[in-house]
């Protein structure tokens, strides 16, 4: 039951995330049809959501090891780092506010895992 | 330092939500320099931030307000409905997806405010369990302390000793008692809750020992009235209590100088007990301190809002009357 709870909060979750991009893709389009991924949306869809998977379940799994030991956290925060770095290279071209709108919401996503996993850690002790 | 850490994430979350708010006004103002709140950045990004916040801690104290009644919840559903309705209507002329831009992130928050609420639960349960279990242990060291203290053991074993030679089956059976308390002490009442029935052939058996210690058949009266079955309780709750009375009370000799009455109906519980103690005590039981904040305690981390102390002195007589109200879980019946 508690399990089921579980995936059913996640999965709310993630739909609410895809349908924020995909209407924060569409106001943006509307006001700048021409802009660069007006042929790919589907496809930048698909990144955005890729790319919070990876931020949000990196951290939401780790997090129980992380707390073992300092090394680990530090582990951690450098796979975080050379993340965030990686996905926001594509739009240093472009602006610090396209970079930053790349950095920002992966920083939200880590910070929201780790409340994720708190709820989840007290499903399991209430199970308990 | 659990709060602290509370405070800290809520912090973080508004600073990052502050920062999207204002990353994407930025990225939108860009493509659209002429946008109406070009001028207002900073009156939009407040605006936003504190319907965020409105959104979000209705919603993050609602849940608790709510305590799951059908009605409460309805209510804090009609007031998120209505601000919703409220903040998108100056959309709604501009078009759809204005609409739901100004929707879709206030249910994101709603949704996000009942997690973190399970998140601020969950973090306040934590440091109830370690401030319970640390109760626990201080219980079960006084208790222990308390009733292995060489006084009570030597006392005991005095009067068995006497009773072997004029009684031999009584000092059997007293022999049997004191085993089965330190037994009970030691490995039954480790655990967080047990059955009613156990608890209470304890405190029998508890106040069998007492009689010996003062030789009189009739100095402490003991009632017990209702059904035990099926109920469960948390373990060594009344036993400090009778120990205390015993300590302070009048004489050591006597008839109802400890008067015990344990009455059950159906899930509520009523232990009383009452000594008599030495006109000349200006402040009885005063000095009872660690083991009566103990129980104290122990009923406010287990029972809480389910529990009633009342401690009273009238004519030269220390009443102590604790009414207790199980729950479905502390019933085997519904398990």
């Amino acid at each position: 039951m508690k399990k089921s709870i579980e995936i059913f909060v996640h999965l709310s979750f993630w739909v609410l995330f895809i349908l924020f991009a995909v209407l924060l893709s569409k106001i943006y389009l509307e006001v700048k049809p021409d802009a660069p991924f007006a042929q790919h949306f589907a496809y930048v869809i698909f990144m955005e959501a890729a790319m919070g998977v990876i931020f949000f379940y990196t951290t939401f799994f780790v997090l129980p090891w992380v707390g073992k030991k300092t090394t680990n956290a530090a582990i951690l925060g450098g796979i975080l780092l050379a993340l965030l770095i990686l996905f926001a290279i594509p739009a240093m071209g472009l602006g610090i506010w396209q970079v930053l709108s790349s950095v920002v919401p992966h920083l939200m996503l880590v910070l929201l895992a780790f409340v994720f996993r708190k709820y989840a850690d007290s499903l399991r002790a209430e199970q308990h | 330092m659990k709060k602290t850490v509370e405070i800290i994430v809520h912090t973080f979350f508004w600073i990052i939500y502050t920062a999207i708010t204002l990353m994407l006004s930025k990225v939108y103002l860009q493509a659209k320099p002429d946008a109406p709140f070009s001028d207002q950045l900073v009156y939009v990004i407040s605006l936003e931030l504190f319907m965020g916040l409105l959104f979000f801690y209705i919603t993050f104290w609602g849940i608790s307000w709510t305590k799951g009644k059908t009605m409460r919840v309805a209510i804090l559903a009609f007031i998120l409905l209505f601000l919703l309705l409220f903040f998108s209507y100056p959309a709604m002329r501009i078009g759809v997806w204005e609409v739901m831009s100004s929707i879709l992130p206030h249910i994101i928050l709603v949704f996000l405010a009942a997690i973190f609420r399970k998140f601020s639960d969950s973090v306040q349960l934590e440091q109830e369990k370690q401030n319970l279990m640390y109760q626990n242990m201080q219980s079960e060291l006084a208790l222990l302390k308390m009733q292995l203290s060489p006084h009570f053991l030597f006392n005991t074993l005095n009067n068995i000793d006497y009773l072997v030679h004029t009684d031999a089956d009584k000092a059997s059976d007293t022999l049997a008692k004191l085993g089965a308390i330190l037994r009970y002490m030691i490995y039954d009442a480790a655990v967080d809750k047990i059955d009613l029935c156990s608890e209470l052939s304890q405190i029998e058996d508890y106040i069998g020992l007492i009689k010996l210690r003062v030789k009189d058949e009739k100095y402490l009266k003991y009632k017990l009235s209702g059904n035990c079955q099926g109920l469960r309780i948390a373990p060594m709750l009344f036993v400090p209590l009778i120990e205390n009375a015993y300590k302070h009370s009048a004489s050591k000799e006597g008839e109802n100088i400890i008067s015990l009455e344990i009455q059950i109906s159906g899930r509520n519980l009523l232990f009383n007990i009452c000594n008599a103690y030495k006109p000349d005590e200006r402040e009885p039981q005063k000095h009872s301190g660690l083991g009566m904040n103990i129980v104290k305690r122990r009923l406010e981390l287990i029972y809480p809002n389910r529990h009633e102390i009342i401690i009273s002195t009238r004519e030269n007589v220390y009443t102590v009357e604790l009414s207790l109200e199980l729950d479905e879980n502390e019933m085997h019946s519904s398990r």
